[in-house]
């Protein structure tokens, strides 16, 4: 990194006579971004005071939110595994006709506005019947259950859109991993089922550990479909990101920017964990 | 083959457990009291210990019953109190609702005042008229008991009861000691209600006209301190459909129109206007709290709200909409309504209003950041444009380029000023008073027009299967108690005095 001593002008091919400004460069883009984050963060916290904390603190409606958006947020990651797995490896393993198609649907929870996901549910389970029979939620509501403006409704807006986000890491990870280690083990006697669970998935363990955290902070950040589809009853279905709508609604800044940082802090911790977690054991899998 | 199976049962356990968590996320209401007072007039007698013994053999309370005249039992709940009240008529439910004694109520039976005579009426009383011949032997509830009330009211006002007042030879206090007086053969006619006179088999019914155009309603009330929400719970199984409404049914009472469905918890799904919430969630879980029910809350702009009951199918057993355009809009699944509050649309500036905005007119003219509510998502966009076509302001101010944003809801527009990214936004004046934060950086500018104002009313879905409990809602969000918190809120007050029909 130092000036290169001696008489660099006077070497016949001419090179770059320093790294500084490549680290100046590149260090300098992300001094740049992470530094946008932490001002975010920062201001943030200039909005708080003591007595937003505390008043935080002590609301049961918020107590009951930071435990409704943990369990919701948990299902919904081990659902998004669940399903990604097996989609992700699908789409990286195999070639058959319409998996261009299947590949751009997949896209379009991603691409599509959140709170189109939510009124598309909503159509879904209240307006779609078809002769004359029930729509899903009259049917629902008939055997005693309802999914539109209760719980089930958070978690399949955080499943819809999260899952699609678990499956492209998922798919990225086996893309990844050679699949020849798989073929040897067909043609020493495995099948397609044992090649996958006894080969192929323990080498993707990191992969599907991380896409089960981004699912759960997909669903952490969730928030435009389940206010469309589950409503925002307080202390019901309301989760942290509904929280901070509620405040900021009411023109609760301080709340709401004390909502922000717990979310905040709840994600970096619970990130945190699970990668330490797993960083040792992932050769489990 | 284990690792995949220990892996996968292990996702699955912990799913389980999560579930098993979220199932029993929402706080279980507890209806059920160890025990009931209902103070119940004697004609309701046998359908009401008969909804109360199903009653305690579906949920252990006990039921304790009192049975007398109406007017005895008014006197004994002013002295002790108790939870449920039904008296035979409804007269006495208003008047100690005007005390302040009772407090909800629901109507569970009608009731026809008949003329009862002998089997095979010997003495062939047909009218008024045959009751008023001298030898007549009339029994007559006592003025106590709400049949001798009614009887004496009506027939006084038909000019019947000088006429039939000297055949009367006794008087009793209950409606069933007079069907007896006639059965027993002691007198030769009585006056009481149809269902009451049909549950004895040596007497005979003739109804006139005077009192078949009178029905009277027997209401079950919520005494005042009653324990709830035990009460209400009892309270709705008396006059649920399949529940207390069969079987005053099958006794020969006619039942009232519209009744609720019968759920142990039922649940309600109340769309509101955003503007409103502040107003109103407070009361809300008081009402989910003392009825023993629950209430899914919608909060948006009106014009997504729209959008999700027109496109979305959703049914909401209620609506409480921000301007009643949007009602409309949406009329057929709801009743007409009822106007409930206004909120005035103002202007908001900084505070000390350094650009010195006074009036609509100055928002185009000078260079400032201008916010707007946007026309198609929300009553208060639709109005604001309306407003500024009409006063010829509108092109002018979208040409001067100072709208800055368009936003879904008013309150989006308070955060906005704020947090300073704002000159003006034009914005309900309750927006502006939603939190005493905002009034320390901003301060409001009235435009005083008269037609900046937008109209809130509440209307109950055509088919919530409780028509009941959502009228009982809508009291409880917009009664007396209520309104302070509305007007603390910049609304103004517009609901007609109630009416309890």
């Amino acid at each position: 990194m130092s000036k290169p001593e001696g008489q660099s002008t006077e070497t016949p091919a001419w090179r770059m006579p320093s790294d500084v400004p490549f680290f100046l460069g590149v260090g300098g883009m992300a001094f740049f971004y992470v530094g946008l984050i932490v001002v975010i963060v920062l201001s943030n916290l200039s909005a708080i005071s003591l007595a937003d904390i505390s008043e935080v603190w002590s609301n049961p409606d918020i107590h009951a939110s930071i435990r409704l958006t943990f369990l919701t947020c948990s299902v919904t990651a081990i659902l998004s595994i669940l399903f990604a797995v097996p989609v992700g490896y699908l789409l990286s393993r195999f070639r058959f006709p319409g998996r261009g198609v299947i590949d751009a649907i997949l896209d379009i929870p991603i691409v599509l506005p959140p709170l189109v996901v939510g009124l598309s549910l909503l159509i879904l389970f209240n307006k779609v019947s078809f002769f004359d029979w029930p729509t899903l939620e009259q049917w629902l509501n008939e055997h005693g259950m309802a999914v539109t403006f209760a719980i089930p409704a958070i978690i399949l807006a955080q499943f819809t859109v999260a899952t699609a986000f678990a499956i492209r890491v998922v798919k990225n990870t086996f893309d990844q991993i050679d699949h020849r280690s798989e073929q040897v083990a067909l043609t020493l006697g495995c099948n397609r089922s044992s090649a996958f669970w006894q080969v192929a998935l323990p080498q993707a363990g990191q992969g599907v550990v991380a896409a089960g955290v981004l699912a759960w902070a997909r669903a952490l950040g969730e928030f435009g479909p389940i206010l469309v589809f589950a409503g925002a009853t307080r202390g019901r279905t309301e989760v942290l990101a509904t929280s901070v709508f509620l405040e900021i609604n009411i023109g609760n800044l301080g709340g709401a920017a004390t909502i922000s940082l717990l979310m905040i802090i709840l994600a970096l911790v619970l990130i945190s964990l699970i990668r330490y977690l797993t960083r040792a054991k992932t050769s489990l899998l | 083959m284990k690792r995949p199976l220990y892996i996968i049962s292990l996702l699955l356990v912990t799913l389980a457990v999560l579930i098993f968590f979220l199932s029993r996320h929402d706080r279980p209401v507890d209806i059920n009291a160890e025990e009931l007072t209902v103070h119940c007039a004697a004609g309701l007698q046998r359908p009401v210990r008969e909804i109360a013994k199903l009653y305690e053999k579906e949920y252990g309370t006990k039921i304790r019953l009192n049975f007398a005249g109406s007017g005895v039992l008014e006197s004994q709940i002013k002295v002790a109190g108790g939870d449920l009240f039904i008296p035979a008529d409804d007269s006495y439910i208003e008047n100690t609702r005007k005390e302040g004694l009772v407090l909800e109520s629901i109507a569970v039976a009608q009731l026809h005042a008949v003329i009862v005579v002998q089997k095979r009426n010997p003495k062939g009383i047909q009218s008024m008229g045959d009751l008023a011949r001298s030898g007549t032997r009339i029994s007559m509830g006592e003025p106590t008991a709400a049949i001798g009330k009614y009887v004496m009211t009506v027939l006084t006002q038909s000019g019947d009861w000088e006429k039939i007042k000297p055949q009367i030879i006794v008087t009793k206090p209950t409606v069933n000691n007079v069907v007896e007086d006639v059965a027993t053969g002691s007198v030769d006619a009585g006056i009481a209600w149809d269902a009451v006179a049909s549950q004895f088999e040596d007497v005979e019914i003739v109804r006139v006209p005077v009192f078949e155009n009178r029905p009277c309603r027997a209401s079950a009330g919520i005494i005042k301190g009653a324990k709830t929400p035990a009460a209400l719970h009892f309270m709705r199984y008396l006059s649920a459909k399949g529940k207390g409404r069969d079987v005053f049914e099958k006794m020969g009472f006619a039942v009232p129109e519209k009744p609720d469905e019968w759920k142990d918890v039922p649940e309600l799904t109340l769309f509101s206007g955003s503007m409103l919430r502040p107003a109103i969630e407070d009361r809300l879980r008081q009402f989910e709290k003392r009825e023993g029910c629950r209430v899914k809350t919608v909060f948006e702009g009106c014009g997504t709200l729209v959008a999700m009951m027109k496109g979305g199918g959703a049914n909401p057993s209620a609506y409480f909409s921000c301007d009643s355009t949007f009602l409309q809009d949406v009329q057929d699944k709801f009743d007409p309504g009822v106007v409930i509050t206004s909120n005035e649309i103002v202007l908001l500036v900084s505070k000390g209003n350094p650009k010195g905005i006074k009036k609509l007119d100055d928002l185009s003219k000078i260079d400032l950041k201008v916010g707007l509510a946007d026309s198609q998502k929300s009553a208060l966009g639709k109005l604001t444009m309306q407003m500024m076509k009409r006063y010829g302001i509108w092109n002018e101010l979208h040409d001067s380029g100072n709208i800055a944003v368009l936003v879904s809801k008013g309150d989006e527009l308070v955060n906005q000023m704020q947090s300073g990214a704002l000159d003006a936004a034009v914005l309900y004046r309750s927006n502006a008073l939603a939190s005493p934060q905002i009034m320390a950086d901003c301060e409001i500018v009235q435009l005083g027009q008269p037609d900046a104002i937008a109209i809130q009313p509440f209307a109950s879905s055509k088919d919530t299967p409780y028509p009941q409990m959502v009228l009982r809602l809508r009291d409880f969000i917009t009664n007396d108690v209520a309104r302070e918190r509305y007007e603390e809120l910049g609304f103004q007050w517009k609901k007609k005095e109630s009416t309890h029909e």
